[in-house]
């Protein structure tokens, strides 16, 4: 019994020092060691056990030098040390993608700005304005008091007050709007200003003169009419 | 300006502004792109370096 006890322990320990052999060497599941531990594994029935627990170990070993490996990334040989990334170039492209961006914003804002001078009333040229015969803010004025004295002093009629405040309404109109007006509508105005001071009683006249101030008044847009229409209100 | 004029002036602007923009997207696109292919590469190109590294230090 001791003799095979002692069998039995020579086996086992011949097993430890495979296993420390193999252990040992750089690669524990490529060596002589580790052939022979596998082959003990196959073949003999006593140390089987063994043998398998022994191999398992060395996998584990194996495995933790593998990682190690590829933790290091390049398996202790230095052969990686001349990969780099090419920051430069990256660099160059990150610096033409800002640029690319940049215009595309610039084209973003001309058109807004285009579109904006589009949408935007323009100027009156002054070679244009310079063409039509205009007053002055002084005449514009100088009508204007006398409509508000007659609509300070009240008005004789329904149409004397109608007619007084159309006039008023397009005079405060050409005020604001820079003190200027075409001269045929001043004439107009100045006529009718005749009709409302009563200087004319005939209706007929009172009835031309507010048509032809009607019909100026259409040539000249919806805006002056919607201001009659408040100061009438 | 008529607002019909206004409106097709303005069409105008947009078309250009979108014909420009889509040059100009082509063109971010393909330098992302190319950004793309370079960090890829040098990927690769590390990742093969280390399997064969690996490899050939443990003797495979």
């Amino acid at each position: 019994m001791d003799k095979k006890f002692e069998n039995m322990h020579k086996k086992v320990e011949r097993v430890k020092r495979l296993e420390e052999e193999a252990r040992k060497s750089p690669n524990p599941l490529f060596n002589p060691a580790h052939s022979e531990l596998k082959r003990l594994m196959v073949h003999d029935d006593e140390l089987s056990h063994e043998a398998r627990a022994a191999l398992y170990r060395l996998m584990d070993k194996q495995r933790i030098i593998i990682q190690r490996k590829i933790r290091d990334g390049d398996g202790g040989t230095g052969e990686l040390n001349g990969s780099r990334l090419p920051k430069d170039r990256i660099v160059s492209i990150n610096q033409k993608i800002k640029t690319k961006n940049k215009e595309i914003g610039q084209v973003v804002k001309n058109a807004e700005a285009e579109i904006r001078n589009v949408e935007a009333p323009l100027p009156r040229p002054k070679d244009e304005a310079s063409k039509k015969e205009k007053i002055k803010l002084g005449a514009i004025v100088s009508i204007r008091d006398q409509l508000r004295e007659i609509q300070r002093n009240g008005f004789n009629s329904r149409r004397q007050r109608e007619l007084t405040l159309v006039a008023l309404s397009y005079v405060d109109f050409c005020n604001e709007s820079g003190g200027e007006m075409d001269a045929h509508v001043e004439g107009k105005l100045e006529e009718l200003l005749k009709l409302i001071k009563g200087d004319s009683d005939n209706y007929g006249d009172i009835m031309n003169a507010a048509k032809s101030l009607d019909k100026i008044l259409e040539e000249d847009e919806n805006k002056i009419r919607s201001k009659t229409k408040e100061i009438a209100a | 300006m008529t607002p019909a004029e206004e409106a097709k002036r303005i069409e105008e602007i947009y078309n250009e502004a979108i014909v420009k923009l889509d040059v100009l997207a082509q063109e971010r696109e393909k330098l992302i792109k190319e950004r793309e292919n370079i960090i890829h590469g040098y990927i690769k190109e590390l990742e093969d370096k280390k399997v064969a590294a690996i490899r050939k230090s443990l003797g495979l």
